[in-house]
């Protein structure tokens, strides 16, 4: 993506804050171009929207989600009434403006579970979603813009990753620290991210290494090397940036993978 | 430069060493032994016997106890060195090496390459087995998804923001968003129950193509969906390049500057995620194994995982392994030929 700087000349221009701001702001860009496309502009709607229910899910939610009434199981949603006098009682034929999509297999409020459940949703596609980039993509970059023995090292270890066996992990980590702190936090959920995170990330990193090991040759990262910028700063200012594409789609495609 | 990629082929051999161990002990650390699930209510003492049978009774790695008892004996000193790795992970490797997997502790009385390797089919031909049953389905599915998701990422990039762009865009993220397991039962629904054209009650696989295409359908569309995404963003940053300007300037028509310069650019990230994602397409689904009656490697797997089978469990891991190391050093090999600037011997 190209980036557009200005070049200062503090002889004609006065440095106000006005001549220092740069031209066009990236970010100011790319929220112009997200307006301007309509489906962006929908999708930030329907995620924000989410994102409300979640946050005031316990104002939303019209009864306790994990309260159940085994007498009031198996309702249909609220649209649904019997034209049979005979079932007039009973709660299985009729609807109720109460509990407006139904109720489950114990009496519980489907919506009241669908409310509550955008948080957990959320959360799970969101939480592992970030650990993960941030562990591929550091061992991507460190591993393609290193080379030799230690990208070796790491890719192979990559591979061993990859070919775990998730289900298995899933089954220790749950168990095996259930009544640990660690298992209690957030009531489990805190455990599945960080199995989820610790098994997900080899995709990323390899997405990565590929990007860098390209990017590492172009005559830009050369010229930054030759100007004597560090690795440090050259992965983070000059890799990286022109590496996002793939970890953006990686990212986007990784939130409906964790739900 | 082919030096490196030599040592690499032999990088595979700790690759499967690491992956063995770590898969052991995860497995045997999971509470719960091949003889504790199901109803069958047996004995504590007919347990110990299987246990014994079996050997897994044994200590997992270091057999202390054996080498205490052959010391007592006075045994030559390499017997005690030997009773040493009498225990359980020595035993599997040295089985492994001669290329046995060891009996399965659910299909009692059967080896697991015997279960890889039977022959599914009527007419018992060798190679129509749950193992290749999956590889198949694996290899039409990735093909399908290639055909599927990478022109339709091409053609967005290059239609960027126009209504085939839009479609593209739309079709990714809506068969991407569409579980499996759902996609399938339609698909069942539609062209089985419907139109009659394929008969998913008595389906017998190695009877022709005809099989074969719902089930790799179904498995392919998540594939091709990221593909085509990937391909688009990917294809997107290189039009913005200056060589394709250049490439446009000296007056190269439109289809050869993409299909030239363009394409091939944009591959990289393409074929890093194609290699992993082969290895895995081919190591099979459990829910598309299940819903379509495939008798492959990806049902036995999650259900070896629910009875702790621990044999297959390792056979499939490391099966799994296999393809995923070597689908990694195609992808690296491949890199070199997209971009003969990419070196993975030191300078």
């Amino acid at each position: 993506m190209a980036q557009k700087t200005t070049t200062l000349t503090s002889g004609t221009v006065p440095l106000t804050a006005e001549a220092l701001a740069p031209l066009s702001n990236p970010y100011l860009e790319a929220w112009h171009r997200l307006q301007k496309n309509k489906a962006s502009v929908i999708g930030l709607i329907v995620i924000a929207f989410f994102t409300f229910v979640a946050i005031f899910a316990n104002f939303l939610a019209p009864h306790n989600a994990l309260q159940y009434t085994p007498s009031n199981s198996y309702r249909p949603p609220m649209w649904v009434q019997s034209a049979n006098p005979a079932d007039a009682d009973d709660p299985t034929k009729n609807g109720k403006i109460e509990f407006p999509l139904g109720t489950d297999t114990i009496g519980r409020d489907v919506l009241s579970r669908a409310i509550y459940g955008a948080r957990t949703s959320m959360m799970v596609g969101l939480i592992p979603t970030v650990i993960i980039i941030i562990i591929g993509t550091t061992l991507g970059m460190i591993s393609g813009y290193a080379g030799g023995w230690l990208d070796n090292v790491l890719m192979r270890f990559t591979d061993i990753i990859y070919a775990f066996p998730d289900l298995l992990f899933f089954i220790i980590m749950l168990t095996a620290l259930r009544d640990t702190w660690i298992g209690q936090l957030m009531n489990g959920l805190f455990l599945l991210f960080v199995a989820l995170a610790i098994v997900s990330w080899t995709g990323t990193a390899r997405l990565v290494r590929g990007q860098v090991l390209a990017l590492k040759e172009k005559d830009f990262v050369e010229a930054a090397r030759a100007i004597g910028a560090s690795p440090l700063h050259i992965m983070v200012r000059h890799l990286l940036p022109n590496s996002l594409a793939p970890i953006l789609v990686a990212a986007t495609f990784r939130v409906p993978q964790s739900i | 430069m082919g030096a490196y990629y030599i040592r690499r082929l032999f990088f595979i051999i700790p690759t499967l060493f690491a992956s063995a161990l770590i898969t052991f002990v995860i497995m045997h650390a999971t509470p719960g032994g091949p003889f504790d699930a199901g109803n069958d209510k047996i004995t504590e003492r007919a347990k110990a016997r299987l246990m014994a049978a079996y050997g897994l009774d044994k200590p997992l790695f270091f057999n202390t106890q054996a080498v205490q008892d052959a010391y007592a004996e006075n045994k030559p000193f390499y017997e005690v060195g030997a009773a040493f790795f009498d225990a359980q992970f020595e035993l599997w490797l040295v089985n492994f090496v001669q290329g046995k997997f060891g009996p399965s502790f659910r299909f009692i009385g059967r080896n697991v390459e015997d279960i890889l390797l039977e022959p599914t089919s009527l007419d018992g031909v060798f190679w129509q087995n749950r193992l290749m049953a999956t590889i198949i389905l694996g290899l039409v599915a990735t093909i399908i998804a290639v055909i599927v998701g990478f022109p339709l990422g091409v053609i967005a990039a290059v239609k960027q923001n126009s209504w085939v762009d839009n479609l593209c865009l739309f079709f990714a993220t809506f068969f991407y968003g569409i579980p499996n397991i759902v996609l399938g039962i339609f698909l069942i629904i539609i062209f089985a129950s419907w139109l009659g054209w394929v008969n998913v009650v008595e389906m017998n696989y190695w009877e022709g193509w005809r099989p074969w295409v719902l089930p790799a359908f179904v498995l392919a569309i998540p594939t091709a969906a990221f593909l085509a995404r990937l391909t688009r963003s990917s294809v997107l940053e290189v039009l913005r390049m200056d060589f394709v300007r250049t490439a446009r300037a000296k007056g190269l028509s439109e289809n050869v500057v993409i299909a030239k310069h363009v394409v091939r650019n944009a591959l990289i990230p393409v074929v890093t995620f194609l290699g992993p994602a082969l290895a895995t397409l081919i190591t099979g689904s459990f829910v598309i194994e299940t819903q379509f009656g495939v008798t492959g490697i990806g049902r036995l797997f999650v259900e070896s995982v629910g009875r702790r089978d621990y044999s297959v469990i390792m056979a499939l891991t490391l099966i799994y392994a296999f393809f995923i190391a070597i689908a990694n050093l195609g992808v690296d090999l491949a890199y070199g030929f997209l971009d003969p600037r990419i070196r993975f011997s030191k300078k």
